[in-house]
């Protein structure tokens, strides 16, 4: 992906907190940024954001972007003191901002209070980044009085945060919420994503797939899919993510990685391959007098295909679109 | 860390069909009470002191298994029982008890257990001393010798993953000594103990898991043949045979095993995903599984299933893969050659057990004549 010239004249900066800060290492804080990312455009995970599961804390996505992550759940007077004076270093170029809150909080005016202060950051810094709010730990809400809860919160995150949008997500842990959010969030970041989506239709019409997922490739995300075949489980893909990771994990303590994957039985065939610069496909056949060359082949045209979708419409395409 | 779905179970093992009460498999058939049965699968049994209330033996090795392929007894206030039988090429039978718990309840038929079983592993915490959990060790390994002189002796001493290097051996060696010393002094010195050192966070405890069973297979030798006999005419750099449920290998080839094995769960996982039928029927291990795993250091993991409860894993280079037709061929003749190895175990525990029968039966045959062993 290229940088557009504007981003290009940017002068390198400090950004972020360093593990030596002289302010110490604050409690709960994973601030972390790769140096040299003043190209970099950034994730900005904030709030109660220990909560929430963050192995992707490490990874660049998407090609370029570097996640950094804020717990607030911490120190009151090192947050006010951070943030004034490294404010503008942290809100500057920031694509995206998901502010976790947590639903049982005790401090919802003090909870709401930092929320402000960031958006005024970002309102300030980086305008255009999206905004996302998670309403997490969901699972502690009487099921009954869930959708109420989460109809109030979302309605006064929205009124709070005009004139900037944003779209809030209600999540736990405990099922598949959380990963629904990560997943769309993800979705949203993807250049010309609709496209991609008719493309992949396409694609598993023409293979005679059951099923065909698109992931990010980093984080395995399932970011997109396209079923022609109902199928039994409904939880699957926050599973083949879990699954396809660990697999990665146990890979990478062998110093080695996984670059494809073919597994069948007497009722399916699976592949898993490389796909796009950003991306990693998973076909699913259960027609077994398809030959597995057959499929592979197919899957290797696509990639040519779809590799020139994403370079045509790249990251100029997408600032033009907001 | 990994996803808390997993441990509420809505993650990866999908929802394997619950056993119905009363149900019996064709592996529940052939209990520890038929001795016989010893011929065909080998059958250990874990004798665990629990500490701190959690059992711990049991996570490491069955932790990944589905609720059918385990299953956990009624157990008395204090002691906890698992089998893993159904659809394992092992049996396992395993106990976890509080350290004060008089190991010899009458509540259990410790004779009967005892008779049927190939391998006794008693697991030491290496991190709670074990100068008492040796007596309980000598206790043990005194009665069960009693029973049955056959049985193989082991003894983990686990969770090393705390100890450095040197404390590790020297851990070992001692408690070696140490119950020697004991079985010597009780006049028991025809009992011979192995020692392992295993651990839950790399793979030393499949290992010793490994070197366990293979003890108890008589086939082994040919199996090891057979697989060395396949990787030289296939240019296959490795090979093991898994079993598929314990994901521990009973046989390998007699290349040296560097401990690198890979998450197989993989294939499992994915399987219970897309691989029953649209009705749920099915298995996700099945006749026809199969795996190719390319990796970026241009190897090439490839898997088959062998029986229903083995899977041949190979490494292989990725460009000897290319001559994929022949590693095929060479393939299905490895197979054949196992179902032959395997069905001359069944014949000869099938026709142990008609001996037996025979022998059961008093008086004369119809015509009068005394009946004969064969």
């Amino acid at each position: 992906m290229e940088d557009s010239d504007s981003e290009k004249k940017m002068e390198k900066e400090n950004l972020g907190p360093r593990m030596d800060s002289p302010l110490g290492e604050p409690e709960g804080s994973l601030g972390w940024v790769l140096p040299n990312t003043a190209m970099k455009k950034k994730v900005l995970l904030m709030g109660k954001s220990g909560s929430v599961d963050v192995e992707h804390s490490h990874v660049r996505f998407l090609g370029n972007l570097v996640l950094n992550l804020w717990d607030c759940g911490g120190q009151d007077t090192f947050m006010e003191n951070y943030f004034t004076s490294q404010r503008d270093n942290i809100f500057r170029n920031v694509e995206v901002l998901i502010y976790v809150f947590d639903v049982e909080s005790r401090e919802l005016e003090k909870d709401m209070h930092y929320y402000q202060s960031c958006l005024e950051a970002i309102l300030q810094n980086s305008p255009d980044a999206k905004i996302f709010c998670l309403v997490h730990k969901m699972d502690l809400v009487q099921e009954d009085q869930r959708d109420l809860i989460f109809k109030e919160r979302e309605e006064d995150l929205r009124r709070l945060s005009r004139p900037l949008e944003c779209s809030c997500f209600r999540t736990s842990i405990w099922d598949e919420t959380l990963y629904k959010a990560w997943s769309s969030i993800v979705y949203q970041l993807i250049p010309n994503v609709q496209q991609l989506e008719m493309n992949l239709r396409n694609f598993a019409e023409i293979i005679e797939a059951d099923e065909v997922l698109l992931f990010e490739r980093a984080t395995f995300l399932v970011i997109s899919h396209y079923q022609c075949k109902e199928q039994r489980d409904a939880h699957r893909f926050e599973k083949i993510s879990n699954i396809i990771k660990q697999f990665k994990l146990s890979c990478s303590k062998l110093a080695a990685s996984f670059q494809s994957m073919e597994v069948r039985n007497s009722n399916f065939a699976a592949f898993i391959d490389i796909f796009t610069s950003n991306t990693y496909v998973m076909v699913v056949m259960s027609d077994p007098s398809i030959p597995s060359a057959a499929t592979l082949i197919n899957i290797r045209n696509a990639r040519k295909h779809f590799e020139k979708l994403e370079r045509v419409d790249g990251p100029k395409q997408c600032l033009l679109m907001r | 860390s990994s996803s808390p779905a997993g441990e509420t179970g809505i993650g990866l093992r999908g929802d394997p069909t619950p056993r119905r009460p009363g149900q019996r498999t064709e592996e529940r058939v052939l209990d520890f009470s038929d001795p016989f049965s010893a011929g065909v699968k080998p059958r250990i049994v874990l004798l665990a002191l629990r500490r701190s209330g959690k059992p711990s033996i049991q996570k490491a090795v069955f932790h990944r298994m589905s609720p059918s392929e385990t299953l956990f007894l009624e157990s008395t206030d204090k002691i906890c029982r698992g089998e893993v039988s159904n659809g394992s090429f092992v049996s396992f039978q395993i106990w976890d008890f509080p350290g004060q718990i008089d190991f010899f309840d009458p509540a259990f038929d410790y004779e009967m257990i005892f008779r049927g079983t190939g391998a006794l592993i008693f697991v030491i915490d290496s991190q709670d001393g074990y100068v008492e959990a040796l007596a309980r060790l000598l206790l043990t390994v005194t009665r069960a010798y009693k029973v049955n002189s056959d049985i193989s002796f082991e003894v983990f001493i686990h969770k090393v993953d705390g100890l450095s290097g040197d404390h590790k051996i020297e851990t070992q060696r001692d408690s070696h000594q140490r119950a020697n010393d004991d079985l010597a002094d009780a006049g028991l010195e025809k009992i011979h103990l192995s020692f392992y050192l295993t651990s839950m966070y790399d793979h030393s405890i499949f290992e010793a898991f490994s070197k366990v069973v293979q003890k108890l297979i008589p086939q082994l030798p040919t199996l090891e043949n057979l697989l060395n006999i396949f990787i030289s005419n296939s240019g296959i750099e490795k090979a093991f045979l898994f079993d598929v449920v314990s994901k521990i290998y009973i046989a390998t080839d007699s290349t040296p095993v560097d401990m690198q094995t890979y998450e197989l769960y993989v294939v499992i996982d994915i399987s219970w995903i897309y691989g029953l039928k649209e009705d749920g029927a099915g298995t996700p291990y099945d006749k026809e599984s199969a795996a190719i795993i390319k990796l970026n250091n241009t190897t090439v993991l490839y898997l088959k299933e062998v029986t229903k409860f083995l899977a041949l894993v190979c490494f292989v280079r990725e460009e000897i893969f290319e001559r994929k037709g022949l590693i095929e061929y060479n393939f299905h003749c490895f197979w054949k050659a196992i179902c032959e190895v395997f069905e001359v175990g069944m014949k000869v525990v099938k026709s142990r057990k008609v001996q037996n029968q025979l022998q059961k039966k008093k008086g004369a045959t119809p015509n009068g004549t005394p009946r004969v062993l064969l």
